[in-house]
């Protein structure tokens, strides 16, 4: 077992770290050169890591250009190495590798972009949540609406950008080609599970706002004070609208009723 | 989960030709049923219970007999057979029901890293002994037999003491698994390491191959050196043709498969291939009686 | 009642009060409408030699150089100036 384990771990670096030389000797010289061996499966490693991140990030392979792609592939190969023999999780920490090598440069907007492509791979990967049950919420007592926690949507995710991440998807479809203005703005945008669809729904900055409260698991009352903090003291802020708006975007999938949290 | 609804699922897999089941086929199967005698999935693209690819194969796996093809589970690794890797086999093979269940003769991973390639073994008695007990591993946590498939390789191993069909023939002796037989695999191996394609399909026992691969491949220049890869990207050339007519000819019909993975063309177009592995497995079937 | 307290019990209310259908036509009625992607399934067909993807770069002019530098359709989004806060 010793030799088999130390020869699969020259293989290894080999093949995926350019240490070729105590491989070579290992392989048989005949019709394929052992270095031309090597190269081979070096290229296999290559192109199946760069197509695994192609399938999930196709906005930012057409964003970044095809030999930069590639650049980028490589570099995530050797610093976010594959542990699983399921590719299907391999590329979860794109958006970190690209806030890493762009953060302040004039493609900061990267990492959001795939942090939105991400968020639709991880959604379709699990069941459909059902919508909030609204009737269930109309029983509740109004005087315990404070306790009420809002539970994030197992299929659904939010991705909140300073850069119109959305239009910037949308203007990168195949068959589409709209400009986009970077400085537009925010967006934020809810991407969820429907059906054998993924949808994505934007959401106004009130809403996202909420939802990160929400995300903290912070009941809704302490949620609403802590914007109305933060909201200008002659404005109202409108957590109506804001609750109606990740409601439908079905960002929300439950909701609990707690007595108030203790902080530990 | 019910398994008592798997009840009205069709049953096991044809001695006919079928194709490689991609995502973007799943709606036309959903949508159109389209007539296929058996239909492969790669196991791994279906681990995430409730996901829409699960949820699409269960639709389809209505009509259709459906067999699950490993790419991930690394079997002739050093490393333990990773757990959670195999209970999420279990959970889709228990879900699915599948006619055939394979996986590979070839290790991917070391350390705990993977290299998500199928990487031939050195052809050794440790190599052999270590197949043969991992491969009773899976069979028993899965409750069933699987078939072990042939890779496509581009280099070799100086250490190997014994020729791969004898390797081959040898683990499913051994571990009571069937063989899943990839003539393509033959073919640009054989083409690689300067083997004769006959000799490997002659060593092969009649009553172990199960299954058989089709696919196309496609030459690459390294250098000057022209290396065959198994692309899966083309049509299945002639000379793969022959060798499987040479293969019925002694075996018999066997389900057959057409891999595409890459390239894919209309589904009309995969289906004519099957077609044409159709044909050959009926004249075969003329001949013998 | 605190201003808070009014805000949450009519936010919750207006939920109810609107139903999830008309919410959900007034979503429609955003700036933006809701979108649909298209989902890549079946990362596991790039595994293996060969499986897919394979190829293209056997002639890849320098595989051993990383190029980085953006230029794909980057080079078609207007402004991005990097932006103090």
């Amino acid at each position: 077992m010793n030799s088999l384990r130390e020869l699969q771990a020259r293989c290894y670096r080999a093949f995926l770290q350019g240490e070729d030389a105590p491989l070579r000797e290992d392989l048989v010289d005949k019709t394929i050169p052992a270095s031309i061996s090597i190269r081979v499966y070096q290229n296999n490693a290559r192109e199946t890591y760069r197509g695994a991140l192609a399938a999930s990030y196709p906005v930012i392979e057409r964003l970044v250009g095809d030999a930069c792609f590639r650049g980028i592939a490589r570099k995530y190969m050797l610093d976010y190495p594959s542990s699983s023999g399921d590719l299907q999780n391999f590329g979860a920490a794109l958006p970190e590798l690209l806030a890493e090598l762009y953060a302040d440069t004039g493609f900061a907007y990267l990492p959001d972009v795939a942090a939105l492509e991400w968020a639709m791979e991880e959604v379709q990967l699990v069941e459909e949540n059902k919508p909030l049950d609204l009737t269930a919420l109309a029983e509740i007592d109004p005087g315990s609406y404070p306790h009420l926690r809002f539970v994030r949507s197992t299929s659904a995710r939010l991705v909140s950008s300073r850069y119109p991440v959305l239009s910037i998807w949308r203007s990168n479809q195949p068959d589409t080609d709209t400009p986009v203005n970077l400085d537009a703005g925010s967006e934020h945008v809810v991407i969820s599970r429907s059906g054998s669809d993924v949808a994505l729904v934007p959401v106004a900055a009130a809403a996202a706002e909420l939802a990160a409260l929400i995300e903290t698991g912070i009941p809704l009352g302490l949620a609403i004070e802590s914007l109305a903090e933060t909201t200008a003291a002659d404005a109202t802020p409108d957590i109506a609208r804001a609750l109606q708006d990740l409601t439908s975007a079905r960002l929300l999938g439950r909701f609990e009723l707690s007595p108030p949290m203790s902080t530990h | 989960m019910a398994v008592s609804d798997n009840l009205e699922r069709p049953g096991p897999i044809p001695a006919a030709a079928g194709i490689g089941l991609r995502g973007p086929y799943h709606a036309e199967f959903i949508s159109d049923s389209p007539e296929a005698a058996w239909l492969e999935a790669h196991s791994e693209n279906f681990f995430a219970p409730g996901s829409i690819a699960l949820t699409a194969l269960e639709r389809i796996r209505e009509n259709y007999p459906v067999s699950l093809h490993g790419v991930g589970l690394s079997i002739g690794s050093a490393d333990p057979i990773a757990r959670d890797h195999l209970e999420n086999l279990a959970e889709l093979v228990e879900r699915v029901q599948p006619g055939l269940v394979s996986e590979h003769l070839c290790w991917g991973s070391v350390g705990g890293y993977h290299l998500n390639d199928l990487l031939p073994l050195p052809y050794t008695e440790e190599a052999l002994a270590h197949m043969v007990e991992r491969i009773g591993q899976v069979q028993d946590r899965l409750g069933r037999k699987i078939l072990i498939e042939n890779v496509s390789s581009y280099m070799e191993f100086r250490n190997s003491t014994i020729p791969e069909w004898e390797f081959l023939a040898s683990v499913a002796a051994s571990s009571g698994c069937g063989i899943l037989l990839d003539v393509n695999n033959i073919f640009v191996s054989a083409r690689n390491h300067g083997f004769d394609p006959l000799e490997y399909l002659d060593a092969i026992p009649a009553d172990k191959i199960e299954e058989i691969h089709l696919a196309g491949h496609s030459e690459q220049l390294f250098d000057d050196h022209s290396v065959l890869v198994d692309t899966h990207n083309a049509p299945v050339c002639a000379e793969v043709w022959t060798l499987y007519e040479t293969l019925l000819s002694r075996i018999g019909p066997r389900p057959t498969l057409i891999e595409w993975d890459s390239e894919l063309p209309p589904l009309t177009v995969l289906l004519e291939e099957a077609g044409k592995a159709q044909k050959l497995m009926d004249r075969a079937h003329e001949l013998a009686a | 009642m605190t201003k808070n307290q009014a805000l949450v019990s009519a936010a919750v209310s207006s939920l109810m009060a609107v139903g999830a259908l008309a919410v959900s036509t007034q979503a429609s009625a955003q700036d933006m409408e809701k979108c649909y992607g298209v989902v890549a399934a079946g990362k596991n067909d790039c595994a293996g030699p060969g499986h897919t993807c394979q190829g293209q770069a056997a002639s890849d002019a320098s595989p051993d150089e990383f190029i980085l530098l953006p230029a794909g359709t980057c080079d078609r989004l207007a402004g991005g100036e990097v932006k103090d806060g």
